[in-house]
């Protein structure tokens, strides 16, 4: 994944911080248990959301557990364990190794081989736990690059494919009450994902002459805030399915996500060109 | 319908939505199938619960009671929890066996298997909830006159839910007119494609500023931004703390640093 769905962590209380720490490590220790030390490297703030959304919604039991990390040897770090961060961290891998391959037949990139090699293993030991969700990721992968290859994709048959393959690693028990508007959610959240990398990517994806479907919208007068309204269309369906859910457990820190977190990036970048612009100006 | 959805969550009607939230968890642990084993009871209040959180909560979303049309709860006949072990069944086949999703382009579009379809015309998130029994509720379009008979045509196509023939059509027709771009939006809604559906109607609405039927087109696409921004305005918009860092991975990669080895970016890889 990419790494948009995070909180801003600034605005967080510390027990918040401890928290969604303990989240973010126990997706990490679930990592390492089921698909290896390696498997820690796929670790992202995205499935570290659908981890603490998901104990939210089911309350699962979970287990703390304090433990010393390498890098931080003399500080024991609190960490989560539950069904339900397992089950992030399975989605996590398999996500991770789709993107890899993903990144790997684009440009060849070594990053996505070195990925690719790595978590081969993933996808089987994902189906294994999770068949249907792992059937349906692969489905929507599948569609995608059959789509992608077209002469002239229509933007938004990748973003809603895209999306469908978010939305089906969120639903960890597809006979539930909750499933439909769970999967809603990730859909959502997966439109926004992928048309945010594709706006972020823009220019490099012109320089190395990849396709990149914002490139019909790119000539126009209002293109900026084009992105920004569409970008914001996209995230308000998931934040509308998001508050259909019965949660208390973590609420705050979900809404930091989901209403100002997954625009970082997005503020990031726009600040930056925005300052370089005012520079030129000068 | 029955019983108030207030009371049965036994909060006030003018509890907030999180307090509703909060009422139906506590009852849901009450009446949790899981807790309790075989006890008909038990499931026919859970039921109840789950029936007065949504349309409670529909309520305070909307203004209106979904009990009071006829599709209302139907097709939602539902438990709650997440065991594998307690059978809930979508009344009818739910969102999740409705054909997987979007059907697209070259497919049939139209009803099935297409979310935006699914959710209606007027994006409905209870919709993926009540199993999208309230598809049914389609928005219906008024019909205009066109001086173009092709605009007609593709009128007649968005209605009947031939969308993929509406945008075919549309596409061969050289004038973009406020007409056209309306006609795209509608088509482009039917099939799910929301980003097409924003960019046309905004144009139908700039060519065309006083038609209502536009500006109403519009609203109901950026209906869901404004909830979205009143929702951020209420204290969740935290972007103007967003660290001025060149690099957002340098906040993140503290954190990560103190937790677990070899996280994201360790190896400078994979950030």
């Amino acid at each position: 994944m990419f790494g948009y769905i995070a909180p801003v962590l600034s605005v967080l209380s510390e027990e918040q911080k401890r928290r969604y720490r303990s989240f973010y490590c126990g997706v990490c220790h679930a990592l390492r248990k089921r698909h290896g030390q390696t498997g820690r490297l796929s670790l992202s703030n995205d499935m570290t959301f659908l981890a603490i959304l998901l104990s939210s919604l089911y309350e699962p039991e979970t287990g703390v557990t304090g433990s010393r990390c390498g890098v931080h040897p003399l500080k024991s770090q609190a960490f989560l364990s539950s069904p339900m961060i397992d089950f992030a961290a399975d989605m996590n891998a398999l996500l991770f190794y789709y993107k890899c391959v993903d990144q790997r037949m684009d440009d060849r990139s070594l990053k996505g081989k070195a990925g690719e090699g790595l978590f081969r293993k993933a996808p089987e030991k994902v189906r294994e736990a999770w068949p249907v969700q792992a059937e349906e990721v692969e489905k929507a992968l599948m569609r995608l690059w059959e789509e992608e290859k077209k002469p002239d994709p229509v933007p938004d048959m990748l973003c809603n494919l895209s999306g469908e393959m978010l939305g089906a690693a969120f639903v960890p028990f597809p006979q539930d009450v909750w499933a439909g508007v769970l999967r809603s959610l990730g859909t959502g959240l997966g439109r926004f994902v992928y048309w945010m990398d594709a706006w972020e990517d823009y220019d490099e994806d012109q320089k190395k002459g990849r396709f990149n479907p914002l490139t019909r919208y790119r000539g126009r007068p209002d293109y900026q805030d084009f992105c920004m309204e569409t970008l914001e269309l996209l995230i308000a369906e998931a934040a509308q399915c998001f508050e259909i859910l019965p949660l208390e457990q973590d609420l705050e820190i979900l809404r930091n996500i989901l209403y100002s977190g997954v625009w970082q990036r997005y503020t990031l970048i726009t600040e930056k060109s925005g300052s370089k612009e005012e520079s030129h100006a000068k | 319908m029955p019983n108030d959805p207030f009371a049965v969550l036994g909060v006030s009607s003018s509890a907030s939505e999180d307090e509703i939230k909060s009422a139906y968890r506590k009852l849901a642990k009450k009446y949790h199938p899981d807790l309790n084993p075989g006890d008909k009871a038990a499931e026919q209040k859970m039921r109840e619960v789950n029936d007065a959180y949504t349309r409670a909560l529909q309520i305070k979303k909307t203004g209106r009671d979904p009990s009071a049309n006829p599709y209302g709860s139907t097709g939602y006949n539902s438990g709650y929890g997440a065991s594998s072990g307690y059978g809930s069944s979508y009344g009818q086949g739910g969102y999740y066996g409705r054909g997987g999703g979007y059907s697209g382009q070259n497919g049939q579009g139209g009803q099935n298997g297409n979310p935006f379809g699914d959710f209606g015309y007027d994006f409905d998130p209870f919709s993926a909830f009540f199993g999208g029994a309230q598809s049914q509720q389609r928005t219906q379009y008024r019909t205009r006159t066109y001086a173009n008979p092709e605009l007609k045509t593709a009128e007649e196509h968005v209605l009947s839910n031939r969308f993929n023939d509406a945008i075919s059509l549309l596409n061969r027709i050289p004038t973009h007119d406020a007409d056209w771009h309306a006609l795209y939006a509608k088509a482009d809604l039917g099939l799910g494609n929301r980003i097409s559906a924003l960019d046309h109607a905004r144009a139908a609405v700039q060519m065309k500023p006083g038609d209502a039927d536009y500006q109403a087109l519009l609203n109901t696409i950026e209906a869901g931004r404004q909830t979205y921004r009143r929702t951020q305005s209420k204290g969740y918009d935290f972007r103007s703390a967003i660290c001025a860092n060149p690099c957002l991975t340098c906040c993140a990669a503290n954190m990560l640093l103190n937790c677990c080895l070899g996280g994201c970016g360790r190896y400078g890889l994979w950030c």
